[in-house]
């Protein structure tokens, strides 16, 4: 195949904040690449080592300094980027993202478009399935094992029973686990080259995609409320005076736990 | 990502988790040769042409805090291997010399080792005494070689050797040799204070034929080569330092916020809090002083100067900083388990290794024309 595409997210870096006010993630402070998304990059680079592939695109949409993980993405050996990065697309449920995503997925036509199981913020796990819908491209997630074969691709389904082993056509989307492979670490040598690859950012407009139909108006989600998860009620604490133990085992005792 | 954040997240989750185990088995983790090949951490400096990774002497130091901030025995084998041997088939290799031993060695598929010091030559490397006599098309190698670090797992050994009688500095040449080559043998590990996971041997040559095409760079020119060489090597061994105290710093202010003593934390008693203050300064103008010799080396400007003050210092931080962090741990500190106790052992060795304390002040009293 020619082209192989990975959708990657740019999420908030350690602790999330929520902006009490737009119910929405706080995206301004430092932000990485997913992590399920070195998964996704990984596999599709390891295709492309073993010459089932000419080329891999990284593929976001998000804030302008998403390019930051794009640009890690390049590091690790993808070949170009495309951000999709407009101010109308703020607050996009995965509903509309995932028109945001088909559009470019759309423009670009690759056999293969993989995604990481789910992200680390939103923790969502449904955006690959809404893209391939629109696509009209079949679909399998949970992917632990991937083999190109000739115009088609067999996967290694992981369930709660056992691994479905499933043969689909190309060109189709996949969503891969972390426990597919092991992310290769960027080099020196990737991140130089990162510096010269293309990067190219595009407005919804550029896309040809209508503005009411992403972002907060073309979300079908709504964020009613937030709060904080309830504590959970009074608890001991014990410092270890050299006595915890006994007294760990006479709480547990006392309440018949043992 | 920067690539200081590379390496730290590839010594995290790489090296880290192996310490414990290769310390106490005093034995180097083989699985991270490649881990660290492929990631490209063994060919930083070296051209793509030669099957480097790019980059220069700072990324090199940079790579050297971050391993020595996991443990010291650890970061000196892959940092002997691809900085301090390396560089000597690099700078002198003829280009098949470099084909044939220079890219595995920066690929982590072979290893290196680097031979000068004998037991009555180290700091003064004209007095070595290991022959090689003209034989045939080639040498015989015959001597001793010690406390060389790799010595027993390299798969290839540059050795220094007196190829012409009278004064060093002209009769000395190196040469490559292949471990495994008859009439060479390597004594049994040494045991040593520190660096407990890294490998220290004596190297034996009795008779060890080695072919005129196995020369480095030319004949009799040796000592110079050697002197070239080592530039790196101390700012390699000085990165080392500033990574050292700083594992050490993290490990006591942790400890110092967790400790309780006449009621409080610890980090709140002025004692305390002041050397915590004082370690870290030193430590950051250590780092400094680093960086700029690894710098003035990158834009060719001359960094004798730099390196010497560079090793000098950075050697004399770590070991303050890591006897300051076992008296902030206490009693705790002066146990194998604590995290600082490794790093005090490890210490020591940086005053000596790659020119000692008063080889590096020679230097700088020179360099003043005193």
């Amino acid at each position: 195949m020619d082209k192989v595409a990975v959708c990657v997210k740019h999420v908030p870096d350690g602790r999330m904040r929520i902006d009490p006010d737009s119910k929405r993630m706080d995206r301004s402070g430092p932000g990485e690449l997913n992590a399920f998304d070195l998964n996704a990059l990984e596999e599709a680079l390891r295709i492309k080592d073993a010459a089932g592939a000419t080329e891999v695109i990284a593929v976001s949409m998000g804030p302008p300094q998403a390019d930051d993980s794009l640009r890690t993405a390049l590091a690790m050996g993808a070949d170009r980027a495309v951000l999709v990065s407009d101010p109308d697309a703020a607050g996009s449920d995965m509903l509309a993202t995932s028109r945001v995503l088909a559009g470019v997925l759309d423009r670009e036509r690759p056999q293969l478009t993989i995604f990481g199981q789910q992200a680390s913020d939103g923790t969502g796990a449904v955006l690959w399935s809404a893209v391939a819908e629109l696509l009209q491209l079949p679909v399998v997630s949970q992917v632990t094992e991937l083999t190109v074969l000739e115009g088609a691709l067999r996967v290694k389904r992981q369930t709660e029973r056992g691994d479905d082993v499933i043969e689909m056509p190309l060109p189709a989307v996949v969503a891969v686990t972390d426990a597919i492979n092991e992310p290769r670490y960027v080099s020196l040598r990737g991140q130089m080259a990162a510096k010269r690859k293309p990067l190219e950012t595009l407005t919804l407009g550029e896309l040809g995609i209508d503005p009411s139909s992403v972002g907060v108006t073309g979300s079908m989600t709504t964020v009613l409320n937030l709060a904080t998860p309830p504590s959970r009620g009074s608890s001991i604490r014990i410092d270890d005076e050299g006595h915890a133990a006994e007294e760990i085992l006479s709480f547990l005792a006392q309440r018949e736990l043992l | 990502m920067a690539f200081q954040a590379v390496c730290r997240k590839f010594v995290e989750e790489q090296v880290t988790p192996l310490v414990a185990e290769a310390e106490e088995k005093q034995r180097f983790p083989t699985s991270l040769w490649r881990r660290m090949g492929d990631a490209g951490l063994l060919g930083l400096g070296f051209p793509e042409e030669v099957g480097g990774a790019g980059g220069d002497l700072l990324s090199v130091a940079i790579l050297s805090e971050e391993l020595a901030k996991a443990s010291g025995g650890i970061a000196i084998t892959p940092l002997v291997s691809s900085y301090m041997a390396a560089p000597h088939l690099y700078r002198f290799g003829r280009p098949d010399q470099m084909r044939e031993y220079l890219a595995p060695v920066l690929t982590g598929h072979k290893v290196a080792a680097i031979a000068v010091t004998e037991p009555d030559a180290g700091s003064d490397v004209a007095g070595i005494t290991l022959r090689a006599t003209p034989e045939g098309d080639g040498y015989l190698l015959r001597g001793t070689k010690l406390f060389i670090t790799n010595g027993g797992i390299a798969d290839i050994i540059v050795v220094a050797a007196k190829t012409a009688g009278g004064d060093g500095h002209h009769s000395i040449t190196t040469f490559i040799v292949e471990a495994g080559q008859p009439g060479f043998s390597v004594g049994r590990p040494l045991r040593k204070m520190g660096w407990h996971s890294s490998d220290t041997r004596e190297l034996i040559f009795d008779d060890c034929f080695v072919g005129a095409n196995r020369v480095l760079g030319e004949v009799n020119r040796g000592f110079y080569q050697i002197m070239q060489a080592f530039q790196e090597e101390r700012v390699v061994l000085a990165a080392m330092g500033v990574g050292l105290a700083e594992a050490c710093i993290e490990a006591s202010v942790a400890y110092a916020r967790h400790r309780k003593a006449f009621g409080r934390p610890i980090s709140s008693l002025q004692a305390i809090r002041h050397s915590l203050a004082h370690m870290r300064t030193q430590t950051e103008a250590a780092r400094l002083l680093v960086y700029q010799a690894a710098v003035l080396a990158d834009a060719g400007a001359d960094a004798a100067q730099a390196t010497a003050m560079a090793k000098l210092f950075a050697a004399q931080v770590a070991n303050d900083v890591a006897d300051r962090s076992v008296q902030v741990f206490g009693g705790a500190g002066f146990l194998e388990e604590s995290p600082v106790a490794m790093h005090y052992r490890d210490a020591r060795v940086l005053r000596i290794g790659g020119g000692t304390d008063e080889i590096q002040l020679e230097i700088l009293a020179k360099l003043m024309n005193l």
